[in-house]
């Protein structure tokens, strides 16, 4: 019995030995690092008080900070309405500039006036790490207190647009621009945002290299951000939907009847749904495929996001009047066009609306778009088409991108179109 | 000069006209000159004449009139003292004059009630024609439209017909004071619901005209001047069934009110469009290859127009 007793303990001991490891490392690595972490506060000036609050990380000797773009984004937008400070763990506070920032990635370099009391600046990690790793991320959530949380490694989907480390660990706002080091305490990514209960993103501490690297070699000099945000922003969009107009895309019959662009790059996600409608009146089948994140460009305002949608009707037994005038309520239904987030900082929507002969058939199509008022190379495209000319068919295909430039959108709307081959 | 109500009985009609003359006298007769016109064939163009005379007494003259006006039972010679409260025959028609008085008034407002009950309960075939044209609108939207015809959306269309109809009785009862003929608010009654019959058939054309010219701005516009030019039709004649108004009255008063009450819908639909964000610069019209087959231009010529499009994309 006390055999029993004792093999059952020590069963339990040895089981509860990795988690008490990993307390220990969070322990040390707080104790080690903590007056290496500050709190980025954006106050408002003329009250005086904070707007928002993130975290940042001393880098490099303790010369610069890293934080989150989407932290500082209201200085870039209203700096005289905004200013940058951060308030260590000693409670020591004082100015933060800003001095380069990586749009796509969500990051920001600070520089601080004083210098503020380390032992340790953070290194950036080298090495890779394995999927179940044990990482620990540090931030201040919600204005809480600084804290570590303990999480796992879960790999990089490898083929995102917009690569992030899957944390499972719980982030919390507050936590953003805070870093995630391995056991040895080397950063190997930065908080960025939360996906729901138990999952957190982190962008890669790689991005982070190249980002101090050109602010090394600045020198310092002072950044029209407006002009830089537009050059990543148009850089980007150019080097993916370059690549999306390079490749031949695969093609997948959604019926027999409609052959359609599946999946046009590795980063696009697809679902399906068909359904019957009311009463069994007709038959409709669906695929919508989008990128799973966009970019962050302040307020309400993002970009850099694609998707698109088929949308297959076949009539049962409605009369063809009714059955077109549910297909042109779907059409119009569908017809959502631009998101009506931040329409302040985008142009009025301009159109073409045409009948438009492609391939064997005609296609109402309406095309759509819209400039961004403050980066004026970048609009925002969108095309939405319905198949006419068959009495108890119709096929209703819309694409929106968000932040491409003239000719990338005109481009990719133009394969997009001639992409979809009907045979009724 | 203080006012009086005029009480007109003719038949089973009775109407009171609340009046404050503006001379010292009254005409009355059949032809169109007098103060107070009177649909009685048996009253003459110029029957009599009611006046006030210094000391504040009405006297009633007759003028020459083929039957005669009767005071008490029998025909005046010459001019009689009226006074408030007395009544007199002319034809068929007997008239009462009563001090304007509020007690009076809303004993007035209370048979102008019972007035427009009346013609609710008499206008039986005006009744059954709104059904029957009630369910020839629901069969023409239900042949256009993929939602059932159930029981829900009859209620809904019946209810709308009959308040709309009562709604219309009620204008007809109160304008009906200056009213030509009885049988003109059946008249009016069925041009107006053929007239939302039209309207509906109406939609049709101009959803294709949207089809056609690929903008719903130049439908919506084309909508509204066709509803306004329709309807200012449809009160002018109306009012020519049913008043003795002059032909200035009708003309300003059919335009004034269709037109103010089409840039009123049209600017409250373009209201709720910019708060809903309507689609106004595109068009999503889809027709059934039967209906209409178009010219449709080339993915080179589309995109000829698109790329112009991005490029005259102004940054205001």
């Amino acid at each position: 019995m006390r055999l029993l007793v004792n093999m059952i303990g020590l069963v339990s001991w040895l089981m509860l030995l990795p988690f008490a490891q990993a307390a220990n490392t969070a322990q040390m690595l707080f104790d080690k690092y903590q007056n290496s972490v500050l709190q980025v506060v954006v106050i408002d000036v003329e009250s005086g008080e904070k707007s928002s609050i993130g975290s940042g990380f001393l880098v490099q000797q303790g010369d610069v900070v890293v934080s989150n773009y989407h932290v500082v984004a209201s200085i870039i937008e209203e700096p005289d309405r905004y200013r940058l400070e951060y308030v260590t763990e000693q409670g020591d506070t004082g100015q933060l500039t800003l001095l380069d920032i990586d749009i796509i990635n969500d990051l920001a370099i600070l520089q601080h006036g004083k210098s503020i009391q380390h032992e340790h600046a953070f290194v950036l990690a080298q090495q890779r790490i394995s999927k179940g790793a044990d990482i620990f991320s540090i931030g201040n959530p919600h204005d809480l207190g600084m804290s570590i949380i303990t999480g796992t490694y879960n790999g990089q989907p490898e083929h995102a647009l917009y690569q992030r480390i899957l944390f499972s660990g719980s982030l919390n706002p507050g936590m953003s621009g805070g870093p995630a080091l391995n056991h040895l305490g080397e950063v190997i990514g930065v908080n960025v945002s939360t996906g729901g209960s138990g999952i957190g993103f982190l962008v890669p501490a790689s991005y982070l290299v190249a980002l101090l690297q050109r602010v090394e070699q600045a020198n310092q000099q002072a950044i029209n951000f407006a002009e830089r945000i537009e050059s990543q922003l148009f850089k980007h969009q150019q080097m993916y939907i370059g690549d999306l107009l390079a490749q031949p895309w695969q093609s997948k019959s959604l019926t027999q009847q409609l052959e359609t662009p599946e999946r046009i790059a590795k980063f696009i996600q697809c679902w399906g749904k068909s359904a019957t409608g009311d009463d069994e009146d007709y038959n409709s089948v669906e695929r919508t495929c989008a990128g799973q994140k966009s970019i962050y460009l302040g307020g309400d305002l993002r970009t850099g996001h694609l998707e698109y949608h088929i949308h297959l009707f076949k009539n049962r037994q409605l009369s063809t009047l009714r059955f077109y005038n549910m297909y042109e309520r779907s059409f119009s239904n569908h017809y959502s066009g631009f998101s009506a987030a931040a329409e302040d900082q985008l142009s009025e929507r301009s159109c073409n609306s045409d009948l438009v002969q492609l391939g064997e058939h005609v296609w109402k199509v309406n095309f759509c778009s819209r400039r961004y008022l403050q980066y004026p190379s970048l609009y925002d495209v969108a095309v939405n088409m319905a198949a006419t000319g068959q009495a108890d068919q119709g096929v209703i295909a819309n694409l929106r991108i968000s932040g491409c430039g003239q000719e990338e959108g005109l481009q990719l709307a133009k394969k997009f179109m001639e992409s979809i081959t009907w045979k009724p | 000069m203080e006012a009086i109500i005029l009480e007109i009985r003719y038949k089973h009609q009775q109407q009171a006209i609340y009046m404050r003359p503006q001379g010292s006298s009254i005409s009355m007769g059949r032809g169109f000159a007098n103060t107070i016109i009177l649909d009685d064939p048996f009253v003459s163009a110029h029957h009599a004449q009611l006046e006030l005379d210094a000391a504040g007494q009405w006297q009633l003259t007759d003028q020459h009139s083929d039957n005669g006006t009767l005071y008490q039972g029998s025909k005046i010679e010459q001019t009689k003292d009226i006074h408030l409260g007395e009544s007199f025959t002319m034809g068929d028609t007997t008239l009462r004059l009563i001090a304007a008085t509020t007690a009076v008034a809303a004993t007035h407002i209370r048979q102008d009630v019972q007035g427009y009950v009346a013609m609710l309960s008499q206008a039986r075939w005006s009744w059954l024609l709104t059904i029957v044209l009630t369910a020839a609108w629901l069969l023409l939207s239900d042949i256009r439209s993929s939602d059932h015809f159930d029981a829900q959306s009859v209620a809904m269309a019946g209810a709308v017909m009959l308040f709309t109809f009562c709604l219309w009785a009620g204008f007809w009862a109160w304008i009906g004071k200056t009213l030509k003929k009885r049988t003109a608010f059946h008249l009016q009654l069925s041009v107006m619901v053929l007239f939302s019959l039209l309207l509906e058939l109406l939609d049709v054309v101009i959803s294709y005209v949207e089809y056609m010219l690929s903008s719903q701005l130049v439908a919506q516009i084309l909508s509204y001047t066709l509803n306004v030019a329709l309807s200012a039709l449809l009160l002018y004649v109306c009012l020519w069934i049913a008043t003795h108004r002059s032909k200035l009255f009708k003309m300003v008063f059919s335009l004034t009110l269709s037109i103010g009450l089409g840039v009123f819908m049209l600017s409250a639909q373009w209201m709720v469009e910019g708060y809903m964000g309507g689609n106004r610069d595109v068009s999503t019209v889809l027709k059934p290859p039967y209906a209409m087959t178009l010219p449709a231009v080339s993915m080179e010529q589309y995109f000829t127009r698109n790329a112009q499009l991005l490029g005259d994309i102004a940054l205001e």
